[in-house]
């Protein structure tokens, strides 16, 4: 059989699967399954147990589990919350200021955070109830929230880059500095795009009397609840830019430091733990099972001689490497609309690196415009997680398709900040390069 | 069926309560590491081999305690739209695939725990460990989530004919 066949025979039939409702962690396994049984015979699958034991017992992969528990910490202990009250007090009568609360309180917290879902919510809790009482249009209160939610996959701790760094043989510690300047700019840009829109149209975002806050109150405001989290956030990405800790040190470093402030709030308590440990527990267990069916799926893959047929077919293609990164970028944009973020990785992941490394590209940059396509995915209808999550916060007089409408200029935001890193590689790549 | 419920449901506590603790493992151990490397200390040499094991620990000691959470995500682009009757019928057929394609990777598994116990593999690093060890919870966490599967199609099948 052609290797075009059995490789359209193998993603449909994983795909089929998938769309029935099957959980993606046993389809990946079942395919992987039904590959071996067809390339190697029932001998086959004496290899699986071991492939399953080199996918997961890899110390690229020990960030996850503490990164998503920082953020479980972090979102259990509730300590984030009371930034919004300090951001609150030094934006001033900026116009749309709600909304610019929104973008500033989702950038922090997704150097906080690595969860899209976790920072979506609790931006939606804390600020959507305040913004609908003063008539903010779904334009300025649902658009900003679900925009930045998704930051956290692009700003570190991003459990998500760990896992796209290590299914696509990444260095881990490079992609996650190197999401930090798209990151901002993408903050940046909602930010710029808030401002703009409030300002040629107020009625989005209805101006209101705001109580001053001396500089003295704001400065205080600012050591006392802000500075805490800042030393946090040194503890991840300080260390990795000094080249004091690997990643995973990062991490716990990052852990511990979060332990320390919530103590410091005295926040911390033994139901804290258990719930953050618990809620650690399922996203890990989660992501590792879909990730230990990845190295059989990317052997079967090669062993079908579907890898080698793809790289064959690129290399007669007679197209630019550009066409070809945006051939890919739009695949991935296309399936993020109706499948979710690892899923994704590991079937495209197995296909695209090879091809990366033949068009000469750089890994690192390659991932990040990979996570922000991923980010893209989050709020594109019609099966964006996040505009899931923001209806489940959101009141009822708010419908899904208003959301989606509401996501749309952050989603060109996004796609002008992916261009942008297309562009000038340099912006993903740079501190990467300056760090130790 | 109750009574093998209940001990089930105990088991994947059990091995959730492991997870847990592994993971707690993974993060004091390598608060631990930095640290001393900051004192200029010798960090003990098995923590990254320890920690890796951990991962995949983890994984097949929660496998189960997740799927009975209904927690492993999946897409419910179809799901979501299919009247209450036909989605038990969709639930019984995932439960019976999930069972048949957990009941092979267990069986496969114990097969190579086996052969590695009789060879005496060792898996050699920083500490020598019989591989069958490591290998093991593989076999245990597909064996649980099999029983987990088949679990599952007993408890949705018996509210089939109620919904038709």
């Amino acid at each position: 059989m052609d290797w075009w066949v059995i490789f359209s025979l193998f993603i449909g039939g994983l795909v089929f699967l998938l769309i029935l409702g099957f959980p993606i962690a046993f389809a990946f396994l079942g395919m992987d399954l039904i590959g071996t049984l067809y390339l190697m015979g029932t001998q086959g699958f004496f290899q699986i147990p071991l492939q399953i034991f080199s996918s997961l017992s890899t110390f690229t992969l020990s960030p996850i589990p503490l990164f998503i528990l920082m953020g479980e910490l972090m979102f259990h202990s509730g300590v984030a919350y009371r930034t919004i009250d300090v951001l609150d007090k030094w934006l001033g009568r900026l116009p749309g200021r709600l909304s610019l609360l929104a973008a500033a309180g989702g950038t922090l917290f997704s150097a906080l955070s690595g969860s899209t879902l976790a920072n979506t919510a609790m931006l939606g809790t804390v600020l959507l109830p305040d913004m609908q009482r003063r008539g903010y249009k779904p334009a300025m209160s649902v658009g900003p929230i679900v925009g930045v939610g998704g930051l956290a996959m692009l700003i570190p701790p991003s459990s998500l880059a760990v896992v796209l760094a290590a299914l696509g043989h990444i260095p881990v510690g490079k992609i996650l500095l190197a999401g930090v300047i798209p990151g901002l700019m993408l903050g940046g840009m909602f930010a710029l795009y808030i401002i703009v829109r409030c300002w040629l149209n107020p009625e989005l975002a209805p101006r209101y009397e705001v109580v001053s806050a001396s500089w003295t109150d704001r400065m205080v405001l600012l050591v006392q609840y802000v500075f805490p989290l800042g030393i946090v956030i040194f503890m991840v990405l300080g260390l990795m830019l000094l080249g004091i800790a690997t990643p995973t040190e990062a991490a716990a470093s990052g852990v511990l430091g979060t332990v320390i402030v919530i103590a410091f709030f005295r926040k911390l308590s033994f139901e804290v733990i258990k719930n953050s440990l618990i809620g650690t527990l399922e996203i890990t267990v989660m992501i590792f099972m879909i990730i230990a069916a990845s190295n059989s799926f990317s052997a079967i893959l090669s062993f079908s001689g579907a890898t080698q047929g793809l790289l064959d077919v690129i290399r007669h293609l007679r197209l630019s490497p550009l066409l070809i990164l945006i051939g890919m970028q739009l695949l991935v944009f296309f399936l993020g609309m109706f499948m979710e973020t690892i899923s994704i990785m590991m079937i495209c992941l197995p296909i695209f690196m090879p091809i990366v490394k033949l068009l000469g590209f750089n890994p690192v940059w390659f991932g990040v415009i990979m996570l922000i396509n991923f980010e893209m995915g989050l709020i594109t209808p019609p099966f964006g997680m996040l505009l899931f999550v923001m209806k489940g916060v959101a009141p009822k007089e708010i419908s899904i398709e208003a959301i989606c409408w509401a996501a749309l200029p952050f989603i060109i935001c996004d796609a002008v900040v992916m261009a942008m890193i297309i562009a000038i590689p340099d912006l993903a790549l740079w501190l990467p390069a300056f760090a130790r | 069926m109750g009574r093998l419920d209940r001990i089930l449901k105990y088991t994947e506590i059990c091995m959730a309560v492991i997870a847990g603790l592994l993971l707690v493992f993974v993060t004091v151990s390598m608060c631990l590491s930095i640290t001393l490397r900051a004192l200029n200390l010798q960090v003990p040499l098995w923590s990254v081999q320890f920690n890796e094991y951990s991962l995949l620990w983890i994984a097949m000691f929660g496998g189960a305690w997740l799927l009975r959470k209904d927690k492993h995500v999946s897409l419910d682009t179809v799901t979501q739209r299919l009247k209450p009757g036909k989605l038990k019928v969709l639930r019984v057929i995932h439960a019976s695939l999930g069972f048949i394609i957990c009941g092979i990777l267990a069986g496969y598994s114990g097969a190579v725990v086996w052969d590695n116990y009789k060879r005496g593999v060792m898996d050699v690093r920083a500490v020598d460990v019989p591989k069958y060890l490591i290998l093991s919870t593989i076999f245990i966490g597909f064996l649980l989530m099999a029983f987990e599967f088949f679990n599952k199609i007993f408890l949705t099948s018996k509210q089939l004919p109620k919904e038709s």
